[in-house]
């Protein structure tokens, strides 16, 4: 989050008891704890991403939007519910973001309409706001898909006449559209076949749920900075995740599945299961619990015993995580990724890669094999030369992608017939650059100048732990410090990988650039490195942001800005 | 990253991928109604629109929808162009953009092929509620 957002009031508000009218001034507060309860719940959204592109950003494009309404918001200091609309509207429309924000943007437009010069809005305008948000939000697509935030929408302006006809008031009227929203998100998957596939409600319309029910939250003094505890479904749990997550330390999995007697108190069960793993996961299904925990060897009977006290204990799993990443440890398999073919008379290109992830970036921008090696693994002249001289093509393309690999590249010139060229690629990203201005036809040395060309320009950050203390550039590190690297120098140290990622950005000059691209390695979890992208992404809205499982060891992030 | 767009396609030809039993032909048609239908599903499309003056001129949105799509076969990608009416009053870059990421994800996703550039051509605006 950007330090210019207004600091959203976190603090619960004292019950408000029902009121007929809402000002412009509680408007302002509703909507601010409407946007930190999406915030709070932001990860939850973004992880049931899966329409129309699943790509997981819908809970941060929501956030971000609201959070441009509530900046335009802030700004104004009318006491009237229509001119405060006004405002947010505007901010959802400038700062939209995502199909979503998009959505969001129209429905606050539709309220700034019915609004418009009212002081007040009681519960007969918010229903004809409601309605009107939905006529608004359904002008702008042609054909509505139905199990979507619009369907949510509609849903909620069909409560709020109602309860509106029931004579509800404030805050009543916000609860029965809370509960409609609910309702209607929980029915997303039975009108939405992709939704149902993929076994998840609609993010867009679970995030106006969470947005409408911040709102309520204030209304009742409830917090808004903590999560609360969801239960998911058994089928969605997906426990392979957590065997990535292993720490040292917890060397045994504990699934036990059991029907408690008395209804379970989550809260408390959460909390008393912290204090004897981490990893955990809970999941429901018709009656049964299913828990999933990580613990030390000397603790692995304790939540056994804990659950029996709860309720009837119908199935024990224990596994030794030790034994089992170290089988798992072959994982990265290579059998997925094609090389491009190549015919004798064509260009073939040949890069090093340090991962499995990378490996498969460079088959799809069209090399023909791949040296595996990289930072404390260089390959051999041999090992390049092996790489390549099976190839029918008779030129051949190198690159090094490393600094202490160029030499060795070099050297293959003199031990085979074909003809050689070798980019000076210093890093990954320069590599990726190269490759996008490779061709497998045409003049060997055109093809070369084209890609050396191509590496100008570029701005590669790496991301890692220090080995030794050691002071270099004016920066003094301690070993185990992270460090990050732009073009191989050394320009920040600190002790959080997250703030070191976005000092590493900041150095890089991310924000006067278009584009970000992040390459994640081997220690890092695919959650990990998706919500370490979500704060980029916070950090730098400007920007385009992409992430790729890069799979190299060693570092935590490669990165490139251009 | 982002590949350069201006490399030379044979535009107008049939993709042609071997396979064991023989080989699938898919016609620039498929491609483009496949790239209409995700682009009109997109929020904020409320129609394609017409190419060429006297088209759109008779009719300003497009009555076949595969007419607001171009399709150009690079070596082995493709890059579209989009031609959309959209809602007066959204946010025009943004709904563009989730256009453009709609009909690359569509595209790939049926027919295998990376989509090298999708280039969305926003030739006009409906206006349903004027503010």
């Amino acid at each position: 989050m950007t330090s210019t957002s207004p600091k959203p009031d976190l603090s619960p508000a004292a019950y408000i008891p029902s009121t007929p009218c809402i000002d412009g001034k509680l408007l302002k507060k509703l909507v601010n704890a409407g946007l930190t309860w999406l915030n709070t719940n932001q990860q939850t959204i973004n992880s049931l991403n899966v329409f129309p592109v699943p790509d997981g950003d819908t809970g941060t494009n929501m956030s971000l939007t609201m959070q441009a309404a509530c900046q335009e918001a802030a700004l104004n200091d009318s006491a009237s519910a229509g001119q405060i609309a006004h405002s947010i509207a505007h901010g959802a429309l400038m700062g939209a973001r995502g199909n979503s924000g998009v959505i969001f943007s129209q429905i606050w437009r539709g309220i700034a309409r019915s609004l418009d010069a009212r002081t007040e809005m009681d519960a007969e305008l918010f229903a004809r706001a409601l309605k009107e948000a939905r006529e608004t939000a359904y002008k702008g697509v042609v054909r509505p898909v139905e199990g979507t935030i619009l369907t949510v929408a509609s849903d909620i302006a069909v409560a709020a006449e109602q309860a509106h006809r029931d004579g509800c008031q404030f805050p009543e009227i916000i609860a029965r559209v809370v509960e409609a929203a609910d309702q209607s998100v929980q029915r997303t998957p039975d009108l939405l076949p992709v939704l149902r596939q993929a076994g998840v409600v609609d993010a867009g319309g679970k995030g106006l749920f969470f947005f409408l029910e911040g709102m309520l939250r204030y209304f009742e003094g409830k917090p808004l900075d903590k999560p609360l505890f969801s239960v998911p479904p058994l089928e969605s749990l997906d426990l392979t995740l957590a065997e990535e997550m292993v720490e040292e330390g917890q060397d045994f999995e504990i699934v036990v599945d059991f029907i408690p007697s008395a209804p379970l108190d989550l809260q408390q069960f959460y909390a008393n299961l912290e204090q004897m793993g981490t990893s955990i996961q809970i999941g429901q299904g018709d009656d049964l619990y299913r828990m999933h925990i990580h613990v030390p060897t000397d603790k692995r009977y304790e939540p056994i015993d804990f659950i029996l006290q709860l309720g009837t204990v119908s199935k024990v799993a224990m596994e030794n995580l030790q034994e089992q990443t170290s089988l798992h440890h072959k994982k990265p398999n290579a059998g997925d990724v094609v090389y491009r073919k190549v015919t004798s008379g064509q260009i073939a290109a040949v890069a090093v890669s340090p991962g499995v992830g990378l490996t498969r970036v460079f088959a799809s921008l069209g090399i023909s094999a791949v040296v595996p090696g990289g930072q404390t693994m260089n390959p051999s002249t041999q090992e390049i030369l092996t790489a390549f001289a099976e190839l029918p093509a008779e030129k051949i393309i190198i690159l090094p992608n490393n600094k202490n690999i160029i030499m060795a590249a070099e050297q293959t010139k003199a031990l085979t017939q074909k003809q050689i060229a070798v980019i000076p690629s210093r890093t990954i990203p320069q590599g990726i650059a190269a490759m996008l201005a490779f061709q497998n036809d045409g003049e060997l040395e055109a093809v070369r100048q084209a890609m050396t060309r191509a590496i100008d320009g570029i701005q590669s950050g790496e991301l890692t732990l220090a080995t030794r203390s050691v002071e270099m550039n004016g920066i003094q590190v301690a070993e185990g410090q992270f460090i990050g690297l732009l073009n191989g120098a050394l320009v920040t140290t600190g002790n959080s990988l997250e703030e070191s990622l976005l000092e590493l950005l900041r150095k890089m000059g991310a924000d006067t650039h278009e584009l970000v691209t992040l390459y994640w390695g081997d220690r890092l979890t695919p959650q990990a490195a998706n919500q370490l992208t979500d704060k980029i992404r916070a950090a730098f809205p400007s920007q385009q942001v992409e992430s790729y499982e890069g799979g190299q060891p060693h570092y935590f992030f490669i990165l490139s800005v251009e | 990253m982002r590949a350069d767009p201006d490399r030379k396609g044979k535009d107008r030809m049939k993709r042609e991928a071997e396979i064991t039993l023989g080989s699938i032909r898919i016609s620039l048609q498929a491609v483009s109604a496949l790239a209409s239908q995700a682009a009109l599903n997109s929020y904020g499309v409320v129609g394609m629109a017409a190419r060429g003056w006297f088209e759109s001129w008779m009719h300003p949105t497009a009555k076949d929808p595969r007419q607001g799509v171009e399709v150009h076969v690079l070596e082995d990608s493709l890059s579209l162009d989009v031609y959309v009416i959209l809602e007066y009053g959204t946010r025009i870059s943004t709904v563009a953009d989730s256009v453009a990421h709609a009909v690359r994800y569509s595209v790939e996703k049926a027919f295998h092929l990376p989509v090298e550039a999708v280039n969305v051509h926003v030739q006009g605006l409906r206006v349903s509620n004027p503010d």
